[in-house]
């Protein structure tokens, strides 16, 4: 334990793309319920546009989303060793294996605390790979929806093709119902977040903040 | 349409309209409604009455496998004949099941005749479904299976135009779990110019204007990735509804009756399939333009969409019920429970592992 060292392991670019898919995806959650199911009522007032507002900031955000998927595949090609691609398919190579084994003992009661590992542990990247699938899935069928304002338009020509794959009442519902993929993501997320804090110390907690955590430096993953 | 004596002799269409007490002045100015609703110009309205008064126009038949004769009914209507149905009254319709006057052998050979005499060059119409199963057993007419009927009658056509939502997509007859293998005409024709005017039923005016730009131009119009004329399926209904400001204003009809609902404010929480249907129906309307379903205060279903009986239903829900979970079973039933299943396993777990965590000594590290 004598080379345990601060590491900086988040860079700046994937701390700002995990705020902006966060504050992203919460307004979108938001939004994307009131736009399907309007629980403000506005009756007395001639001048509210509330559901007007919220699609505007639904799509807005779904700029905003689609931006920090492009960001994060982008710097998963040219960022640090802890932020590349091949991290998200930790089976397929042997360390990612040994982990992936490692924490689900972890997390089935077989033993208490993980290996120390300084970037995403192998089960981590594999929810990720999954979460990060939904949001590619929800920019693409958020924007196909969107794109049906105008068939004739450039965003039906890009995304028109969805169509040929879900018809319209599916793709509607898979894209509401990803929203409690989410939800139920973030629930977990903040959780498995507090509790590897607790049992492996490495200051993960933090580390989306500042970008350091502590370990070894000689650890490969 | 029917063998009506006025069409049988040899009057032309003008001859034809006047004896109806249609001038020709009225029937210009219907065929710039044409002109328009096809999105052409004003100056193609002449081109257009020039192509449908001329002599060598194609024969059309009419035929109906599993259907409910609604599309019939949309073109017969109930009240005064219009201009469009007289025009497709005087396109020698030699077969259309329901309304001709011929029966048995003579109704068939009526079509035989006109399938080898205008071999390639008359138009085929298409209502109902055509079953698959079993060969196609579960649709005869006059000893013979839909299946191999639409496979000489629509192979031989100049072009098809299916009717309704059951020729397009397979439409009701189509629906889960599909026990007659039920098909729409492009899915089991190949090789014809087809074209879909889906609608339950479709609206008679898109027919009229599918026939003219076929009698003028030569060719169907051009269509969406369904087969759909853009002139017709190219916008939703819901962006360019009348009660769309009430839809961005957040003003919406929250039970049958009530009073958003006396005041027209917007369906969508009633159901209203609008956002996800492409029809001219806010535009050119039903029943010569008095009115159409949402402007009666009634959501739209969403019958001219593929998908339309199991993935546009239900009528009163925004969204198709999870495919798995039984009737009545919404996503947002379905997604809390996840949500909440997902804060209770945490919850757990993180009960077990804190204990399992003090068990084993941590604190001493």
């Amino acid at each position: 334990m004598q080379k345990i060292k601060a590491i900086k392991v988040w860079e700046f670019p994937i701390r700002v793309i995990h705020w902006t898919n966060f504050v992203s995806v919460v307004g979108l959650s938001i939004t994307g319920a009131y736009i399907h199911f309007p629980f403000l009522s506005t009756a007395n007032n001639p001048d509210a546009f509330v559901m007007g507002y919220a699609r505007a900031i639904h799509l807005s955000l779904g700029w905003l989303l689609m931006l920090g998927v492009i960001g994060r595949v982008l710097w998963g090609v040219i960022g640090n060793r802890f932020a590349r691609l091949r991290n998200f398919l930790p089976f397929t190579y042997p360390e990612g294996r040994e982990n992936l084994v490692d924490v689900v003992k972890y997390y089935t009661f077989a033993s208490p605390r993980p290996k120390a590992t300084l970037g995403h542990n192998a089960m981590a990247s594999l929810a990720y790979l999954s979460i990060g699938l939904i949001m590619v899935f929800q920019v693409v069928s958020g924007f196909a929806l969107y794109s049906q304002a105008d068939p004739a338009g450039t965003a039906y020509s890009l995304f028109g093709w969805v169509f040929g794959f879900m018809n319209n009442g599916y793709l509607r519902l898979a894209h509401y119902f990803s929203m409690f993929i989410f939800a139920s993501f973030f629930i977990t997320h903040i959780y498995a977040m507090w509790m590897s804090d607790v049992a492996e110390r490495n200051g993960s907690g933090g580390s989306m903040f500042n970008g350091y955590k502590y370990g070894d430096p000689d650890s490969k993953i | 349409m029917s063998k009506d004596e006025s069409v049988w002799t040899e009057a032309s269409l003008e001859e034809y309209l006047e004896s109806r007490g249609v001038s020709r002045r009225g029937f210009l100015g219907f065929m710039t409604t044409v002109a328009a609703t096809l999105a052409l110009p004003v100056s193609f309205a002449e081109k257009a009455a020039a192509a449908v008064t001329a002599d060598n126009r194609p024969p059309v038949v009419w035929m109906e496998y599993q259907d409910c004769a609604g599309d019939s009914e949309s073109l017969l209507r109930a009240s005064r004949p219009s201009v469009g149905d007289l025009i497709l009254n005087y396109l020698s319709v030699d077969y259309h099941e329901t309304i001709m006057a011929a029966a048995g052998h003579q109704a068939e050979e009526a079509l035989e005749n006109t399938l080898t005499k205008y071999k390639g060059k008359y138009i085929a119409v298409v209502e109902g479904s055509i079953p698959v199963n079993k060969d196609g057993i579960y649709c005869m007419v006059g000893g013979r299976t839909a299946l191999s009927s639409a496979k000489e009658v629509c192979g031989n056509a100049a072009a098809v135009i299916a009717v309704g939502t059951c020729a397009a997509f397979g439409g009701i007859a189509a629906g889960e779990p599909n026990p007659t293998g039920a098909k729409g005409v492009m899915d089991v024709i190949k090789g014809v110019p087809i074209i879909n005017l889906p609608g339950c039923p479709m609206n008679v005016v898109n027919l009229t204007a599918t026939i003219v730009h076929f009698l003028t131009f030569g060719t169907l119009p051009p269509t969406d990735r369904y087969k759909r004329p853009l002139f017709a399926y190219g916008k939703r209904i819901h962006d360019n509804c009348e009660r769309r400001a009430h839809f961005d204003q957040g003003q919406y009809v929250e039970a049958w009756g009530d009073s958003g609902h006396r005041q027209g404010w917007c369906l969508y929480k009633m159901g209203c399939k609008g956002p996800s249907t492409f029809h001219n129906c806010p535009t050119v309307r039903w029943n010569d333009g008095i009115s159409w379903p949402v402007q009666a205060g009634h959501g739209c279903v969403g019958c001219s969409e593929p998908g339309f009986w199991d993935t546009m239903g239900p009528f009163y829900d925004r969204l198709p019920d999870v495919p798995g979970f039984g009737a009545d079973v919404t996503a947002t039933k379905v997604g809390l429970g996840l949500t909440a299943a997902a804060a209770v396993g945490v919850a757990v777990h993180g009960v077990a592992k804190t204990m399992q965590l003090k068990a084993s000594g941590g604190d001493k590290e």
